[in-house]
């Protein structure tokens, strides 16, 4: 039967030389990896920026106006 | 030696094996088994004592061949748009040699001949035709790896084997 010929098939050596790949392979994943220390520390420091700018854009509202008079309206002899 | 060398030791002529019946091409074997070891040692803490070793190996070894068979038919296809499309009328993507050390000489003919009628089988079917017949695995072992029922595979091979020899016979009947 056909699929009788597959058990034809011998088993194959790998290359020797294949370990050194793969421990540079494993080397090279290790250095793209940010550490989760830092990652952490980033969105920290990303989420108080925001937080700051926000608060701060809050407390500037409408006070140019009322520091120097400004009228609301365009109407002159009101 | 470290423990991932020895698990390396261990492992590494199972995983290349299954890999050369997968892609049958040595240099793209030996890819893909490179990216499985350092996906093991990447993912070992997430390995669970429950199931096998060698049965959770199979299975990330079959995921990489997939993905790398999805890949290769995905550039062949591209490859034939630009040679429609293309100027020059030039194959500019090389489909790999059938390249299977375990593979007498003799038989390499025919053997080439089965393995590109096996290649046309939808990736299941392809699967277990595989692990049941080139692997050598019982029904049980192939229905852990590959996450179904017995009787799902069964089912597989009957249908795998029915459209092999249908295949078979088309090539046949071609020459």
């Amino acid at each position: 039967m056909t699929l009788d010929k597959f058990k034809n098939i011998q088993k194959s050596e790998i290359s020797p030389f294949l370990f050194t790949r793969i421990e540079q392979g494993i080397r090279n994943l290790k250095d793209q990896k940010i550490p989760t220390k830092t990652a952490w520390a980033t969105v920290a420091s990303l989420s108080l920026l925001l937080l700051l700018n926000l608060a701060a854009l809050n407390s500037a509202k409408n006070t140019q106006s009322d520091t120097f008079n400004l009228s609301y309206t365009n109407l002159l002899y009101e | 030696m470290t423990d991932f060398e020895a698990f390396y030791e261990q492992y590494k002529n199972m995983v290349f094996n299954l890999c050369l019946n997968y892609v049958q091409n040595r240099e793209d074997a030996e890819e893909i088994t490179q990216d499985v070891f350092i996906t093991v040692f990447d993912k070992l803490t997430e390995f669970r004592a429950e199931a096998k070793v060698s049965t959770w190996l199979y299975r990330i070894t079959l995921n990489r061949c997939i993905d790398f068979d999805r890949t290769r038919k995905r550039k062949k296809r591209f490859a034939f748009l630009i040679s429609i499309f293309g100027s020059k009328n030039e194959l500019l993507i090389d489909v790999p040699d059938f390249n299977h050390p375990g593979v007498i000489m003799e038989q390499r003919e025919e053997m080439k001949q089965l393995f590109d009628t096996l290649n046309q089988l939808p990736e299941r079917q392809k699967t277990v035709i595989i692990l049941l017949k080139i692997e050598e695995k019982s029904q049980a072992e192939t229905a852990l790896i590959m996450g179904i029922g017995i009787k799902a595979v069964e089912s597989l091979f009957q249908r795998a084997k029915n459209n092999l020899s249908k295949n078979l016979n088309n090539s046949e009947g071609y020459k």
